[in-house]
């Protein structure tokens, strides 16, 4: 319940928090809203030995439309996504997304740019992106790289930001109504037997890309669904494919073999534009 | 996480039931074998198995009925008396028999339970298992559950779903139950003590052997005070719990605080006006017999003589006026009642979504609705969650999975939906208040009438059996069972 | 040890804390407000709810750090000096939307939260607002009518509340 004892660091700035996490190099974490960190701290599976607070650092906050893109600071909230106008007209799937994490209070703490660091392959946000073809905008000491979510997330919990790096931004396509290509079609499914539940199994679909949630050890995409789109399948037969590829664990909620029939029932649906 | 690893589970039996009958829906038979695991230390969970047992044919007229239990150690956390403490097991035990006794004579689960409830008894009725049934009108709590969940127009909705082969099927699940309240462990039989003073200033204070904790007791208490001496409620004050002022009592459990703390505390102050008439009948030097006590305005008056009045309050001024009454009641009583559980069963998921709970539960007299409606909303709720959702799960090691609100999967807002209560009071004549105990009744009702609704969704698939809690992964693999995958 | 400065219940306050001081320790043990607690070692029943800058959030997972400068509403903070309760309050008491009343200042301060997002929430809306904080008393039922009862009191005209079930079907 009490976390380890750490040194604490008020970041002022985007270039602050990384001169910090050159001096603490491995024995700092970076804290934004830190409903993934705190809670890992509070069982002691997380004893940094700093935290870097970057909540303040206005920088890294808000939301913007760039070009044919939106472009979101690590540091906003999932609240401030539910609700925002904007992301609900350009980019609804990832508004809708943020309104599925845990509950009203963790939404007014946990960030996008913390929730996709902390890269769990049950959450909302990583699965939206995937889905979405999104990118990230990682500031480290030598400059900014953007990497696709594609390549972002490699394994439980683990992402390819270096211990030095901060994530600063992410970047989404824009498919509203008002975007310069249209509205892109979307669908967003969440398993889950409680409300506040983490996915059982997750779908979220956006044009023709398809990203699962709780089937592996990161968000993956739906290969063969997206293959079989492509050459014309009707969105019953695609769905089927939805499991193809993928390596679902088992616990008490559910097995393998139902967790990839829930793959296939809920690709389903997402195809069909349909969210719950 | 010592909480939920360390504080005793619930439950925790395994029934197999045998039941038989008529194909016109006379059962005639009914067997229960159970299988209780105690945890790790055979506390509780050795003695809960008897209440079971005591229970065994619920408020069904049962020609010939057998139970027996085994309790068993094992190397999990202790099991204890949780919210019905054996009792929810027999309903949920005899329900779930019925059902299937119904899905095997082909008769309707509302027309079986209506040929096999005891009729009507104003007398107390002995069954062979020994409990001696204080009251009961168990047809009528379920005929009004049915007519106010408007049963007919539930089953046309479900068969309109069925020719649709509709993904989202209705299932309507019913449970009629008794459940044994007031049954202590105290010496001499069922009773409770309670205290009532009159303080010189018009205030009173009640003490009381039972141990609240939000169930109401310093609201009723006070009402009931308030009903016998005309003092305004906000000048009494109810203590529990301190030791100092009150040596004895048997706290709160198995519903008895009402019907016996409740009636021991109007017997005090019925006895304490007698008291003070005696007081004031001497110092008027008349008989006690010539004084009127108008609760209205909390005075004695001469007969004749409407001017001459004393204050109850003033009967105190030079010697304190108080007495202690120990109630007791003749044995347990037994409120009853029927649930009706609706839930749309995702048949391609097997997602149980829980829409309407309706419910009589008759535990005789209310003394305060909104307080008794609140006691039945958290049982039903609580019972429901071990229907569909509520479970402790160990590893084939005896690990525990369930060891944080995280992993176990506690009820929350949106997974019920507002309760829907129907009034029903049928008094019993072992208290002066007529009261039997509400409590645990709730989660009585609601767990058999949850699982039965859940199989009764998947029914018309085949399904005839879903343990619970019925998770959606059991739902799934109960419809596969029986027509094979269906991935097409 | 880090200094912070914050308001908590409209009243400001200096003092030295550990960093890995929680929230909730701090105002339960070191400012003795006691209203909020311990529910939970998983941020998932809500019972240490209070608002920061007038948002829920569940104190047990907050910093007393990160309320550095920012003002903290606790239970304690809802009630007026003359002993008023608040709106939300009032209505739970009038709906007995409380039993051991544990889970019951998390509940308020949610409530209090989503009434100010949503001033007109329907029964589902409620429910789902209180996905976070759990009860094992009440079966929910009275604390969602105390929540509609306090909007239709808040707004002054009527919510458009049903006490019917939802037709929403969740996946």
């Amino acid at each position: 319940m009490i976390p380890a004892s750490f040194d604490y660091e008020v970041a002022e700035s985007a270039e602050h928090a990384l001169s910090l996490l050159a001096e603490h190099g491995e024995d700092a974490k970076l804290l934004a809203g830190g409903h993934s960190l705190l809670p890992m701290m509070k069982v002691r599976l997380a004893q940094p030995a700093v935290l870097i607070d970057i909540a303040r650092v206005a920088e890294l906050s808000g939301i913007r439309i760039e070009g044919d893109e939106v472009v979101i600071g690590a540091t906003t909230r999932h609240a401030e996504l539910a609700g925002s106008d904007l992301l609900k007209a350009e980019a609804p799937v990832l508004a809708y997304a943020a309104a599925q994490v845990g509950d009203p209070q963790i939404r007014h703490r946990g960030t996008i740019g913390g929730s996709l660091a902390h890269a769990d392959p049950s959450a909302d946000l990583p699965m939206a992106l995937l889905a979405l073809g999104g990118s990230l905008e990682i500031t480290g000491p030598s400059g900014v790289r953007v990497v696709g979510a594609d390549d972002f997330f490699v394994g439980p919990f683990e992402s390819v930001l270096g211990p030095d790096e901060l994530l600063s931004a992410v970047r989404v396509p824009r498919g509203g109504p008002n975007s310069p290509g249209g509205t892109v079609p979307w669908g967003y499914q969440k398993f889950v037997r409680r409300a506040n539940d983490w996915a059982i199994v997750g779908v979220a679909a956006y044009g023709g890309r398809v990203a699962l949630a709780s089937m592996g050890g990161t968000p993956l995409r739906a290969t063969a669904t997206e293959e079989a789109l492509k050459s014309g399948a009707s969105i019953e037969e695609a769905a089927r494919l939805a499991a193809e590829g993928t390596s679902p664990g088992y616990d008490f909620h559910a097995d393998v073999d139902y967790r990839e029939h829930l793959a296939r029932v809920l690709t389903k649906r997402a195809l069909e534009g349909k969210t719950g | 996480m010592e909480n939920l690893l360390g504080m005793p589970h619930g439950r925790a039996q395994q029934h197999k039931v045998t039941i038989g009958g008529m194909k016109d829906g006379t059962v005639l038979a009914y067997r229960i074998e159970i299988l209780q695991d105690c945890g790790a230390y055979p506390k509780a969970g050795a003695f809960l198995p008897s209440l079971t047992i005591l229970m065994t044919p619920g408020p069904y007229n049962i020609p010939r009925a057998e139970s027996w239990s085994w309790s068993v150690v094992t190397n999990t956390t202790p099991v204890g008396a949780y919210r019905g403490a054996g009792r929810p097991e027999a309903a949920a035990a005899i329900d779930r028999a019925m059902d299937l006794f119904a899905d095997a004579a082909g008769v309707d689960p509302a027309e079986v339970r209506r040929k096999n409830l005891l009729p009507k008894f104003s007398e107390p009725h002995k069954t062979a298992f020994g409990a001696v049934y204080d009251s009961g009108d168990y047809v009528t709590g379920l005929e009004k559950a049915l007519a106010a969940a408007d049963y007919e127009g539930l089953l046309a909705e479900q068969a309109k779903r069925r020719a649709n082969g509709d993904t989202l099927q209705l299932g309507i699940g019913l449970a009629s139950y008794v459940e044994i309240t007031g049954a202590g462990a105290e010496a001499g039989g069922p009773n409770e003590n309670g205290t009532v003073e009159v303080h010189p200033d018009g205030t009173a204070t009640v003490l009381t052997g039972t141990s609240p904790h939000g169930q109401g007791h310093q609201t009723v208490w006070a009402m009931l005070v308030s009903n016998e001496l005309g003092i305004p409620i906000d000048k009494i004050t109810v203590k529990w719990g301190d030791t100092d002022l009150i040596p004895k009592g048997g706290g709160t459990g198995g519903s008895r605080s009402l019907q016996l703390g409740g009636a021991a505390v109007q017997q005090a102050s019925r006895e304490l006006l007698d008291v003070a008439r005696e007081r004031a009948a001497a110092s008027l030097e008349i008989a006690p017999s010539d004084l009127d006590f108008d609760v209205d305005t909390s005075a004695f008056s001469v007969k004749g003589d409407p001017d001459k009045s004393v204050p109850l309050s003033s009967l105190a001024e030079t010697e304190r006026l108080f007495v202690n009454s120990v109630f007791s009641q003749p044995g347990a009583t037994f409120p009853f009642g029927t649930h009706v559980a609706v839930v749309e069963v995702d048949t391609e998921t097997g997602k149980v979504n829980l829409r309407r709970v309706v419910t009589v539960d008759d535990a005789g007299t209310v003394i305060n609705p909104l307080l008794a409606e609140g006691q039945r909303h958290g049982g039903i709720a609580q019972g429901a969650a071990q229907a569909f959702l509520e479970e402790v799960v160990y590893d084939d090691d005896g690990n525990p999975l369930t060891a944080t609100f995280a992993d176990y999967p506690f009820l929350s807002a949106t997974e019920v939906p507002s309760f829907e209560l129907v009034d029903m009071a049928t008094p019993t004549s072992y208290n002066p208040l007529g009261a039997k105990g509400i409590g645990e009744a709730g989660s009585i009702g609601a767990t058999p009438a949850v699982q039965n609704a859940v199989i009764d969704a998947v029914s018309h698939l085949g399904v005839t059996h879903i343990d619970m809690p019925t998770s959606p992964q059991r739902v799934w693999r109960a419809i596969n069972a029986v027509n094979g995958s269906k991935e097409a | 040890m880090t200094q912070i400065k914050l308001t908590v219940n409209g009243g400001a306050r200096s003092d030295e804390v550990e960093p890995r001081l929680l929230l909730i320790h701090y105002l339960r043990e070191t400012l003795g407000l006691r209203a909020a607690n311990v529910g939970c070692d998983t941020t998932s029943c809500g019972a240490c709810t209070v608002l920061l800058d007038g948002e829920s959030v569940k104190s047990c997972t907050v910093l007393a750090v990160q309320a550095n400068d920012r003002s903290v509403t606790t239970t304690e903070g809802l009630v007026a000096e003359d002993g008023t309760m608040s709106a939300v309050q009032e209505a739970f008491r009038e709906n007995h939307g409380l039993q051991c009343g544990f889970c019951t200042p998390g509940m308020v301060m949610a409530a209090t939260s989503l009434l100010a997002e949503n001033p007109h929430p329907t029964e589902q809306e409620v429910r789902e607002g209180l996905e976070g904080n759990f009860c094992r008393c009440t079966g929910y039922h009275n604390i969602v009518q105390s929540v509609l009862g306090a909007a239709e009191k808040l707004s002054g005209t009527g919510s458009s509340a049903s006490t019917g079930s939802s037709t929403e079907v969740n996946a």
